[in-house]
């Protein structure tokens, strides 16, 4: 690490062997080690806060200053003639000089200065350090100059005349101060003197020499931003007629403006700063005004759509030629459906049902579609009758226990079979579970309650599954083929179940399934002498055709509305 | 006494029949006191389903006629509906999280242990086996059926799965329609359409099958009670 020499004057860094400061071309009066200041004498946190100061400290007092306004809205600003304070009492909280002159604000800035080493501390850290350096034998000469280095950090404003500069600048300070001042500063300096563009270069050059006063003032100043002071009031009145040139900057620092032909200075209102993303989002913002402002196309409205008297139509003329079918048409098969692979299945398992078999009967079915599932039932059921086969029932829906009741009063057999009744689940999967770890578990908890459905001992013989849906026949099956391999299943279901249940036949997980009215047909003529089928029969293959013929003329209407909705756009 | 019990049912089932299906109009009071009706009427059959499936059997008739032993397992349950029933109240919501996440662990064991070994094995074993030659060959001159079948079934499975497969290109520079997935998907998705519409096809026409019986049997009682009711006078 190298060493560096701070500037008494200016406080640039100087290389180690450098005997005039490079910016300022002041003397860099090194005596004894304190000027030499190390990285090393210095503590890491000291340079962290000076880096980080030269890089936001314009930023960080707006910050702070907005962060004022927003509280308080009646202080006064500093006021002139105030006594002058040392840098060390100037963030001194307790200093009550000011009284309710210093904005509250201020105020703040002092009490974090005091109580904490970061944030705005760190101008105390930087003047500390500035001070640190000059101590020694010239210590009270070099706090004169770093008075005037807080007065250079309001410094020569670029281009204005030397004279101007050096009346309001002490004496002492104007000895030391080389002719030749340019305007070659470090980067913080340079965004210090920009924010300080808020003031007047008029004003500061008439209070220069009032050292660390100076300093409050410019920070005051800083409460109302864009507040343009002029350089006095006679050249304010004459500032609109002879300004010949005004080079406006975004950054709203003080510019050049010839006044009566002699170059005068005023700080030059902030522009508003957009960046090309927030000038996007603008224009994005003002279109989507303007397309809420502009007139929306009148629409038409549609006519109202046929389609509701010919719903009612149709649904008249269904009911009515299902009447007439079902009540004045032919009964009975015109042949027996083709048997399916499914079919047959089953067929083959209810035609060998032994005698006395245990078997277990799932209702997992709502009522609308008991006459379905009635029209396959009833057949296995009058089978199941005869074969004296002792029936379970466990139901995982709220109406099975109703339904089954129903289904063995139709067929004149709820006394004559024996059936116990496993209760109901609402939900079929932890149903299936329950009943499957009954019989397959090897381990029971000890002490555990019995449970209070009376399960046969040696298992069942079969399961008949009644669904409606397809989930509800898939939670029952998914679980007992896991939990009772060996056990065979069978599916009674609805025609609307059926096509989605069909792999688990494929898969051999359910050994038969039968549904829908076809089926019922083929139980009837295989299984028993009912006629339920036969006396819908007609009615059914009516209403097939029936709605056949109105999806083709829907399927017609729908390409023709879609043409004509094509021809009007 | 026993015939104007049967009587009144029949005709409160033809009223509410011809209710619900007085919907065919539209919007009407009469379908709305229909369906108000059938609502109320299952919240009740649901209550004392429920307290005499499961809250008496399960839980008060052990508590009363069971050992000491059955009733301290029974407090497990006990413990967790109180908690739930106090999780009703705004300052102890959080109670509620432990029988609901013991719910939700059960129910997620039992769903995903079916899925897995109920339906996905044994579903993916089909397919596998379709291809095995000793079930190919297993009726003889039906061979080439039962190859053309299980080369139908796995196109159909691979194109449905391809159909819902999500994933984005991984090298998106090169590139140029990122909207699209990989040639590969986008070809087998289009045939996993098709066997998609099929199944969908299917099942409406199921679905159309089922309500066509279930109208068919409500013309049908409609049908009988008037009959009877002519016969009868």
């Amino acid at each position: 690490m190298t060493e560096i020499i701070i500037c008494p004057e200016c406080g640039a860094e100087n290389p180690e062997d450098a005997t005039f400061c490079e910016v300022c071309h002041a003397p860099l009066i090194v005596d004894e080690e304190s000027d030499l200041i190390s990285p090393k004498s210095l503590d890491q946190d000291d340079f962290d806060l000076l880096n980080a100061v030269e890089d936001d400290l314009p930023g960080l007092l707006h910050a702070l200053k907005q962060d004022d306004q927003s509280l308080s809205s009646g202080e006064g600003n500093l006021e002139e003639g105030e006594p002058v304070l040392e840098s060390d009492d100037l963030f001194n909280p307790d200093e009550g000089q000011e009284g309710n002159e210093i904005p509250d604000w201020l105020h703040r800035i002092r009490e974090r200065a005091s109580e904490e080493d970061d944030s705005v501390g760190e101008i105390t850290q930087k003047i500390s350090a500035a001070k640190d350096s000059l101590a020694g034998e010239k210590r009270s000469s070099q706090h004169e100059s770093f008075e005037s280095w807080i007065q250079k950090l309001r410094g020569p404003i670029r281009g204005m005349p030397e004279e101007k500069l050096e009346e309001g600048v002490d004496d002492e300070d104007t000895e030391q101060e080389p002719e030749d001042v340019t305007p070659k500063e470090p980067d913080w300096l340079q965004k210090i003197r920009q924010a300080e563009g808020k003031i007047s270069t008029t004003d500061a050059s008439e209070n220069i020499g009032d050292g660390e006063e100076k300093l409050l003032n410019w920070l005051a100043t800083l409460e109302e931003p864009g507040e343009k002071e002029t350089v006095d009031e006679e050249d304010a009145e004459e500032e609109d007629e002879n300004t010949q040139q005004v080079e406006t900057d975004v950054s709203g620092v003080t510019q050049e403006v010839a006044v009566n032909g002699e170059p005068s200075f005023e700080v030059i209102p902030p522009k508003l700063q957009v960046t090309p993303e927030e000038k996007t989002q603008a224009e994005k913002l003002a279109s989507m005004i303007m397309d809420e402002s502009t007139p929306r196309p009148i629409r038409k409205l549609k006519r109202r759509s046929p389609l509701g008297s010919a719903r009612f139509f149709f649904a008249l003329l269904l009911i009515v030629s299902l009447s007439v079918s079902l009540f004045l048409g032919q009964r009975g098969l015109i042949q027996t459906p083709a048997i399916m692979p499914q079919t047959e299945g089953f067929l083959n398992w209810a035609e060998n049902i032994p005698q006395g078999s245990s078997l277990l009967l799932v209702f997992d079915y709502q009522p609308a579609f008991s006459s379905e599932i009635n029209l396959i039932a009833t057949p296995v059921l009058e089978r199941l009758a005869e074969e004296e086969s002792k029936i379970s029932v466990i139901s995982s829906s709220i109406s099975g226990p109703v339904l089954y009741r129903q289904l063995f009063q139709g067929i004149g057999a709820l006394e004559a079979v024996s059936i116990v009744d496993l209760g109901y689940f609402p939900i079929g999967a932890f149903g299936a579970f329950d009943l499957g770890m009954g019989f397959s578990a090897n381990w029971v908890l000890a002490g555990l309650p019995d449970s209070p459905k009376n399960l046969p001992s040696g298992g069942f013989d079969g399961i008949l599954i009644f669904a409606d849906t397809y989930e509800g026949a898939r939670a029952w099956i998914e679980q007992l083929t896991i939990l009772m391999p060996e056990t065979t299943i069978n599916l009674l279901v609805t025609d609307q179940a059926m096509p989605m249940l069909m792999p688990y036949f494929d898969s051999g997980q359910v050994k038969g399934m039968v549904s829908g009215l076809n089926s019922g047909a083929i139980l009837e003529s295989e299984l028993s002498q009912s006629s339920q089928t036969a006396a819908r029969w007609w009615a059914y293959q009516v209403g097939l055709i029936l709605m056949m013929g109105v999806m083709v003329i829907g399927a017609i209407y729908a390409g023709y509305q879609h043409k004509e909705e094509r021809g009007e756009g | 006494m026993t015939f104007q019990y049967e009587i009144f049912w029949i005709v409160v089932s033809f009223l509410l029949t011809v209710m619900v299906l007085s919907y065919l109009l539209g919007d009407n009071v009469f379908f709305r006191i229909a369906a108000h009706l059938f609502i109320g009427v299952t919240s009740g059959y649901v209550v004392l389903l429920i307290i005499n499936e499961i809250i008496l059997p399960y839980m008060l008739n052990p508590l009363i006629t069971g050992t000491w032993i059955d009733r301290l397992w029974l407090g497990i349950p006990i413990l967790l509906i109180l908690l739930l029933i106090i999780s009703q109240i705004k300052k102890f919501t959080w109670i509620g999280s432990l029988p609901l996440a013991y719910l939700a662990g059960l129910a997620a064991a039992v769903a995903v242990g079916g899925a897995v070994f109920g339906t996905l094995i044994p579903q993916s074993r089909t397919i596998i086996d379709s291809f095995d030659p000793a079930i190919v060959n297993v009726t003889s001159g039906q061979g080439w059926v039962n190859i053309l079948d299980a080369v139908v079934m796995l196109i159909g499975v691979i194109g449905t799965l391809s159909f819902f497969h999500f994933g984005r290109k991984r090298n998106p520079e090169t590139d140029a329609d990122l909207s699209k997935r990989p040639m590969i998907f986008e070809g087998l998705s289009k045939i996993g359409q098709v066997f998609i519409g099929i199944t969908l096809g299917a099942v409406f026409a199921g679905i159309f099958s089922s309500t066509l019986l279930a109208l068919i049997d409500r013309i049908l009682i409609i049908g009988q009670f008037i009959t009877n009711l002519i016969g009868s006078v």
